[in-house]
Order: C-alpha cells, then structure tokens, then sequence
C-alpha cells in the first residue's frame, strides 16, 4: 500500500491530471487499475484487522461486539 | 473474566503524563480510526473524478473552498503519523529500535514526521 501511494504522488508531482480524459485514461491503463485494485483490497483487510484489533482492546461485552460491523 | 480484579484507576486528565512513545502509539490507533472512517469518503470522491467530466470539475470547484482542503490535511496527517508509527512498530517486531532511547528517538521522529507532511501539504494546497 505504502509503495503504491508512493508511487501515486510521484505521479502526480510529475504530471498532475489536469484535465478529466487524462485522469480517466491513466487510471483506466491496466497497470494502474490492476495496482489500484490490489491496493483497495489490501486496504479493506488491514482496516478490517486494525479496527477488529480496537474493538477487541475496548468493547468486552460480547453482545456489542458482535453487533459491530466488524466481527471479531 | 468472572473474577473482578479492583485495578487502580487514575483519570486526572491534566496530571497524566504520557511518555512520547505511548502518544505515538495511541495516535496510531487514533488515526487509524480516523481513516478507516474515511475510506467511504475516499471511495466517493474517486467515483466522482472519475464519473463524468462534469463531477470531475465539480469536484475540483469543492477542493478550492477552505472547509475542504482543511479536512485534507487533517486525513494527510493522520495518513502519514500512521504510516510513519506503522513503520515503527513492524522495525520493533524484528527488533530495531526496541531499546528505549531508540524508541524514543523514533516516536518523536513519527510524531514529528507526521506534522511536517501535514505542513508541507499545507503548503501545497493553501
């Protein structure tokens, strides 16, 4: 994930989209919908890990916990 | 869990004071929060650039208002503590860093780090 903001940002200070088409293509190009993609999912797994990780520390009634969107 | 243990609880607010390493450590989980709040966010205004001509510069209209670019730059901050202490944390699982003048130098760095790319992202967008 680090690596792909990364390279996001470098993108964008070396050409910031300016226009819709631009932005559309590049993020439509199949390298970057393939890494963007992967990206998403890793993002989802660790949310759903971290957030699991606070609950898990904070809430101890069980009823609660299994009544947040993110089971434990 | 049946047996209730009675822990010391001191909630004086104002008297705690926290060792720079546990003020990194909460402010991972805080801005993790944060940000997990913000992905529903992001994912809208992704689909927004990306739907139409019109949204895309309907979009660019929101981000010239200040209300906007202040919340980018809260999200960026709790983006880049969070990168920086999570990069603390997994060089403490293989043990770099975990002795305490070490950890300490690396929290104030996480801390810090993070403020000065809120600052410099500040800068970029005001």
């Amino acid at each position: 994930m680090l690596f792909f903001i990364v390279f996001v940002l470098i993108h964008f200070l070396g050409n910031p989209p300016n226009s819709y088409l631009e932005w559309h293509d590049w993020v439509s190009s199949r390298s970057v919908s393939i890494a963007g993609s992967l990206f998403w999912i890793a993002l989802l797994a660790h949310t759903w890990v971290g957030v699991r990780d606070v609950v898990m520390d904070y809430v101890h009634p069980i009823a609660v916990r299994l009544a947040l969107p993110s089971h434990t | 869990m049946s047996v209730k243990i009675r822990r010391p609880v001191f909630f004086h607010l104002t008297q705690i004071q926290m060792p720079v390493g546990a003020l990194t450590s909460i402010t991972h989980r805080v801005t993790g929060i944060v940000l997990a709040l913000g992905i529903p966010f992001g994912v809208y205004l992704l689909d927004m650039s990306l739907q139409s001509p019109e949204s895309f510069a309907q979009l660019r209209g929101l981000f010239q208002q200040w209300p906007f670019k202040a919340v980018s730059i809260i999200v960026i901050w709790a983006l880049a503590h969070h990168v920086l202490a999570g990069i603390r944390h997994l060089l403490s699982d293989i043990d770099i860093g975990s002795l305490l003048p070490a950890a300490r130098r690396s929290a104030w760095i996480a801390n810090i780090g993070g403020l000065a790319v809120a600052a410099l992202a500040a800068g970029t967008l005001f």
